[in-house]
């Protein structure tokens, strides 16, 4: 019964709170904005760094953590991997199952006399597919028996470009590759580029030949880069010190650097702790400036409206009614700012999605801490105000005084 | 209904403590209709404030329909007003952004009940004080004396003890004035309302059915009673018989 009345008095006081929020002064509103902007970073905050997560996990799924890559460090073009021993490095060092060394030069392509576009001649073995994921729409890959063979697989948008001058199967068909023919046994499909990858494949607009034919027809072509990938159960920092002691043991000269790709989620996962820490950092300043707002709009309510409190105490209210009354008040005020902050921040999550090709999802963890926040926020700063309002006398208020 | 003994109120002011109240005693009886009438500064108003349990005397006691006011807690006293208390004020005093139904149905909420008790009840006392087609209308839509029918329902809706009118007519003019009161004293005939009506104009207080003087902190009741009822018969009204004779508005 006097649970049911209680009740009773918070869903009045609720009421009529959202009856003056309907009917909120402009200095309301801008006061409600602070709290918008404070939730609406909370909400991007935890909603991008979900998102960014959740797309870094699929693409180290599509290709697996157990890659690495060996480079020169002193550069593409002086390189002093030698192919040979890239070759070995797979049969000869046991933490690593396959190596797939490449080698990288330009130009442009012709078919039947007509240009179907330009891009990176990537000279590379057949383990170069499997390490990277490259899935074929027609023939096969280039084969290990392929050996200065004028062979050659084709990316998806050349592809494209050679279908455009002739429809058909392009298996067996001759392209022209910077003046050299080469008979064409592949197709890839497309590939989804992935920034985050340890390399940089660009299979669309490039052709593909046996390495040992890339380095006949293209000059430049040392090893650039070998991607290797671990045995099952080995740790990626024992990989690399097989890697390196297997190279210091052939060129003792080389500078090797090599890269993991759990080193790269490490360095990914680092980067979005800062990015999450500024962001909270910017979501909780603006909170706290958001809820003095709050804060100041409450007491300036409480002041305005010392007669509305007098009548109130004069016709029964008790102070924990006057109290609860200005609480909900200002708890419905901020959750206000933090509902319109919530619809704020997804679509700030959104348009980062849109702009970095990520797919956007709705964190309802991030929704419900951020209604959350506003609450405690109306809560905390909404306290002083309430208590102050419970504690007015009422027959001050009733003279005007 | 109402006993007031060796009721003393006094105020610091700076360093000085200044006696408004020096000990007054008056008695209601349930039924009556009762007028403090004083000069400003006569201490009537500090002596409302005590009664309507918004102040606590210095000294004193303060029994309100058989309960010992004095030295309850404010929980116990805002309970206490909301269930044996009915204010009428000079200024009317209604919340601008409510309905009169709102207005009137205020000290219903402040009791706990649920939104239809309240409408229901708050309609029917508008329509007591003749107010039954101005529901819906906000204070600004209304007239002075409109304002006070509905202040005087709002008073009445929670089946009040006693009903405590400050300078009820104090912001009307003449014609409306009358009328207000004509209200008041029907109310006090037809449904027993006990009233302690504050003032300081004479007409008011003689219109009321028992006058008292209030002067420099003291009460003075004229020994001779004007004709009019004031010794009127508390039995012949019938809410005290079954509203105000059993214990209610304890605390919770």
């Amino acid at each position: 019964m006097i649970a049911r009345g209680r009740r009773a008095i918070l869903a009045a006081n609720a009421r009529e709170a959202v009856d003056s929020l309907r009917k909120a002064s402009l200095r309301t509103i801008l006061a409600l904005v602070g709290v918008m902007i404070g939730i609406s970073s909370v909400i991007a905050m935890v909603s991008v760094g979900e998102i960014a997560k959740e797309q870094a996990r699929r693409q180290f799924e599509d290709l697996g953590t157990d890659i690495l890559v060996i480079r020169d460090a002193a550069g593409s073009n002086a390189s002093g991997i030698a192919f040979t021993d890239a070759m070995r490095l797979a049969e000869t060092v046991p933490s690593i199952v396959e190596a797939a060394p490449r080698t990288s030069g330009y130009g442009a392509f012709r078919f039947s006399g007509r240009p179907v576009g330009q891009g990176s001649i990537q000279g590379v073995t057949r383990s170069f597919a499997s390490v990277n994921g490259l899935s074929l729409r027609e023939g096969r890959f280039v084969s290990d028996l392929d050996i200065d063979r004028q062979y050659c697989v084709i990316g998806h948008e050349v592809a494209e470009a050679m279908r455009a001058v002739r429809a058909g199967s392009l298996t067996g068909e001759v392209v022209e590759i910077d003046e050299s023919l080469c008979t064409v046994v592949g197709v890839l499909d497309h590939k989804a580029e992935s920034y985050a990858l340890p390399v940089q494949v660009e299979a669309n607009p490039s052709v593909f030949i046996p390495i040992t034919t890339a380095q006949r027809l293209v000059q430049n072509s040392g090893v650039e880069v070998v991607v290797a990938r671990s045995r099952e159960g080995v740790h990626h920092e024992e990989a690399v010190d097989d890697v390196k002691s297997f190279f210091g043991g052939v060129s003792p000269d080389l500078d090797l650097d090599v890269i993991t790709a759990r080193e790269l989620i490490a360095q990914m996962e680092a980067q979005m702790e800062t990015f999450t820490l500024l962001l909270g950092a910017v979501g909780s300043i603006s909170l706290v400036v958001g809820g003095i707002g709050i804060m100041n709009i409450m007491l300036v309510s409480v002041a305005e409206r010392r007669t509305e409190i007098a009548i109130r105490r004069a016709l029964g209210a008790r102070r924990r009614d006057i109290r609860s009354q200005f609480l909900i008040e200002s708890v419905i005020l901020t959750m206000t700012g933090g509902a319109l902050g919530v619809l704020l921040g997804l679509g700030a999550t959104w348009t980062v999605c849109r702009f970095t090709g990520w797919a956007f999802l709705i964190s309802w963890v991030s929704v419900a801490s951020g209604l959350g926040t506003a609450a405690a926020v109306g809560l905390f700063f909404g306290l002083q105000p309430a208590h102050q309002a419970s504690r007015l006398d009422p027959i001050a208020g009733l003279q005007g005084r | 209904m109402l006993r007031l003994t060796g009721i003393r109120r006094s105020f610091r002011v700076g360093p000085t403590t200044a006696e408004i109240l020096k000990g007054v005693d008056l008695e209601i009886e349930a039924g009556e209709m009762v007028s403090i009438m004083g000069p400003s500064g006569s201490g009537k108003s500090t002596l409302m404030n005590i009664v309507g349990l918004l102040d606590r005397p210095t000294s004193g006691a303060c029994l309100l329909d058989g309960r010992d006011v004095s030295g309850l807690r404010d929980d116990a006293l805002s309970a206490l007003r909301n269930r044996l208390i009915g204010f009428v004020f000079q200024s009317f005093h209604l919340l601008p952004h409510l309905t009169a139904l709102e207005n009137v149905g205020l000290p219903m909420v402040y009791r706990g009940n649920g939104r239809p008790e309240i409408r229901r009840r708050a309609q029917a006392v508008l329509e007591r004080v003749g107010m039954a087609d101005r529901t819906g209308h906000r204070p600004d839509q209304l007239s002075g004396g409109q304002k006070q029918r509905v202040a005087i329902a709002r008073a009445l809706v929670g089946d009040p003890a006693l009903l405590l009118a400050d300078e009820p007519t104090g912001a009307l003019d003449a014609d409306t004035a009358h009328d207000v009161l004509a209200l008041l004293r029907q109310l006090n005939a037809d449904g027993g309302t006990t009233m302690l009506v504050i003032t300081h104009d004479p007409a008011v207080s003689a219109r009321c059915r028992r006058q008292t003087h209030m002067r420099d902190g003291r009460l003075v009741e004229p020994a001779v009673v004007p004709s009019g009822g004031a010794s009127r018969r508390s039995d012949d009204s019938p809410l005290p018989a079954k509203g105000h004779g059993h214990p209610r508005g304890l605390p919770e």
